[in-house]
């Protein structure tokens, strides 16, 4: 278990950081401020089982990450940080379904399969962002167009499925 | 908020913002959380299919027995990589030790255990259900079923054992028991002298009263023993009751009357039970182990409660008990209560009041202060008034103080008869 919570924070601040440096980057040294307060809503909401707190800091990361990036910071770097939130985000919600069991058999296999398919999980969504970056082809709008409606509708249609599947 | 929304909404804003702002770089930023939603919703756990086995030893138990659950749980469907199992106990156990929810992973026909010893308050129990929750492989999307896992346990209360109760009720039944029946015949007490009947035994003629007299022989009349007909009557009315730190009183009324129970039908006797609450709970009259069960059951479900009706002992459904039936009643009392006592007397019903002391009860957790002395004085010399003229007219009151256990306190007066008591008055 305390492997899991090292893991959490450590990812945590390297998700952070790294959106610490997007600001310090482009000298937004007023909002030097947020990764703090997100680091602090996170902690609050871990301590207290919040689920929701943890989960706003998630949205408020991913709007600044968004923000960043059109401020010119390396999609690469947010790209990772990206990963790490995910990362941690991830292991908060396994550590809280571990904490809430009574007893768990075979924890330790458990822990260390979980960690094994996180991490396979996020090398390969970093390798494929890696991938696009490097991937240039050109495409008329009307396809990028096409491509993003029926990106937004699968991904809606995987939504409705997983919350069916989930009630 | 929904992890699935929250994941879908990030990957959303990625997405939205990239053709917004005609970026693929953007774009890309969505690509790890797709991936993350998309292996978590094809490893989907599907539909659970599990069996639910349990078994609690012992089923019925009394209030400090430990009782051992084991519910086994067989998986019938697929693979389950995360999979909480919560079984759902009710709330007045206490868990002595093991887990009642279990985290684990489920091959297919796998079995899992989930064992643990718990400890309750008198009453009776239902297990009714399992709850099971499968996550999929990275624990985002989730399936809930409810199986049943039926299981029931009573937990009956502590019985002290009674060596013998006295009762000497007015009228008794046929068969042979250990009540003096009030009519000569075959026993062990001495009843009379009669003059005697070909085919009396020698041994039983009465050689000195025969002497007295010319050409007569008497012989000796022993007193039959029969059972009787005995109700016990519990008072359940939550105003009789006691609620102190240490406990409720009506407790240890449950205690005398499963007591009473047992010591009654071990000397044969036919006893019916009524509990007098919020409801009236009847256990109809019966003989032996069987009747002990019904009685000890009505006793493991009883609860205190209030009711308009029941409020006073005034509508006790006499037509029920037998005339002339021997009636105890198991009550801290009333002042209300005595002339309805006093009415059950007059109809010929012999009557006996076991009263656990409400006063020394409560007095044992307050303070000890010139007022509340003062107080407690007052409401004893209140109650030795209703036991003495309970006393005087006709019914046995027993004033029992909690704190001595019932079996040592009610083993001398409950034992003996006390052939001069309705001269005497109550006995404390």
């Amino acid at each position: 278990m305390n492997q899991i919570r090292s893991l959490i924070w450590l990812s945590l601040v390297a998700g952070l950081s790294i959106l610490a440096l997007g600001f310090i980057r482009q000298i937004h040294w007023a909002l030097l401020f947020l990764p703090l307060v997100l680091g602090l809503g996170w902690w609050l909401g871990a301590r207290t089982n919040h689920r929701w707190l943890v989960a706003a800091v998630m949205l408020v990361f991913s709007m600044a990450v968004v923000g960043v990036f059109l401020g010119g910071f390396s999609p690469l770097w947010l790209a990772f940080s990206s990963a790490v939130m995910l990362i941690a985000w991830d292991l908060q919600f396994f550590a809280w379904r571990l904490t809430a069991a009574g007893k768990v058999e075979n924890e330790q296999q458990l822990i260390a399969r979980h960690l094994r398919r996180l991490a396979s999980l996020s090398i390969a969504g970093l390798l494929l962002v890696l991938a696009t970056t490097f991937l240039r082809f050109r495409l008329g709008f009307e396809i990028v167009l096409l491509l993003g409606v029926l990106a937004i509708l699968g991904l809606r249609q995987g939504i409705y499925l997983a919350s069916q599947a989930e009630k | 908020m929904n992890r699935i929304l929250l994941l879908g909404g990030i990957a959303y804003l990625f997405i939205l913002a990239g053709l917004a702002s005609r970026n693929g770089n953007l774009l890309a930023l969505a690509l790890p959380f797709m991936l993350y939603l998309g292996v978590s919703l094809l490893s989907d756990p599907g539909p659970l299919d599990l069996s639910v086995e349990r078994s609690i030893d012992p089923e019925r138990a009394s209030a400090n027995t430990q009782i051992h659950v084991r519910v086994s749980i067989t998986n019938q469907g697929g693979h389950l990589d995360e999979v909480l199992l919560e079984d759902v106990l009710p709330q007045e156990f206490e868990l002595l030790d093991g887990h009642t929810n279990l985290l684990t992973e489920m091959d297919p026909d796998a079995t899992v255990v989930i064992e643990y010893r718990l400890r309750g308050k008198r009453g009776i129990y239902q297990f009714r259900e399992l709850h099971v929750t499968a996550w999929d492989r990275l624990g985002l999307s989730r399936r809930k079923r409810v199986l049943p896992a039926l299981g029931q346990v009573f937990i009956l209360p502590l019985v002290p054992r009674l060596k013998r109760v006295a009762i000497r009720p007015r009228q008794t039944r046929v068969y042979s028991g250990t009540i003096p029946a009030r009519q000569g015949g075959s026993g062990v007490e001495f009843y009379g002298v009669r003059n005697y009947q070909s085919g009396d035994p020698m041994r039983q003629i009465n050689w000195r009263v025969s002497a007295r007299h010319y050409e007569d022989l008497f012989s000796n009349e022993y007193e039959q023993e029969r059972v009787a007909d005995v109700w016990l009557i519990l008072d359940a009315r939550s105003r009789s009751d006691i609620i102190a730190a240490r406990g409720s009183l009506f407790e240890h009324g449950v205690m005398a009357t499963a007591a009473l129970a047992q010591a009654l039908l071990i000397q044969s006797n036919r006893l019916g039970l009524l509990v007098y609450g919020g409801f009236l709970d009847w256990t109809y009259p019966g003989y032996g182990k069987i009747q002990y069960e019904y009685v000890l059951r009505s006793l493991a479900r009883a609860r205190t409660g209030e009711s308009m009706v029941f409020d006073k002992l005034e509508n006790l459904p006499t037509r029920v008990f037998p005339i002339s039936s021997q009636l105890i009643l198991i009550s801290p009392l009333q002042y209300v209560d005595y002339s309805i006592l006093v009415r059950l007397r007059a109809r010929g019903y012999q009557v006996i009041v076991i009263s656990p002391d409400p006063i020394a009860y409560e007095a044992a957790g307050l303070s000890a202060t010139r007022a509340g002395q003062l107080g407690q004085r007052l409401a004893r010399v209140e109650r030795d008034l209703l036991l003495r003229q309970l006393g005087q007219a006709g019914v046995q009151v027993f004033n029992w103080n909690v704190d001595i256990p019932f079996d040592q306190a009610m083993y001398i007066p409950l034992s003996r008869l006390l052939p001069w008591f309705h001269s005497l008055g109550a006995r404390r």
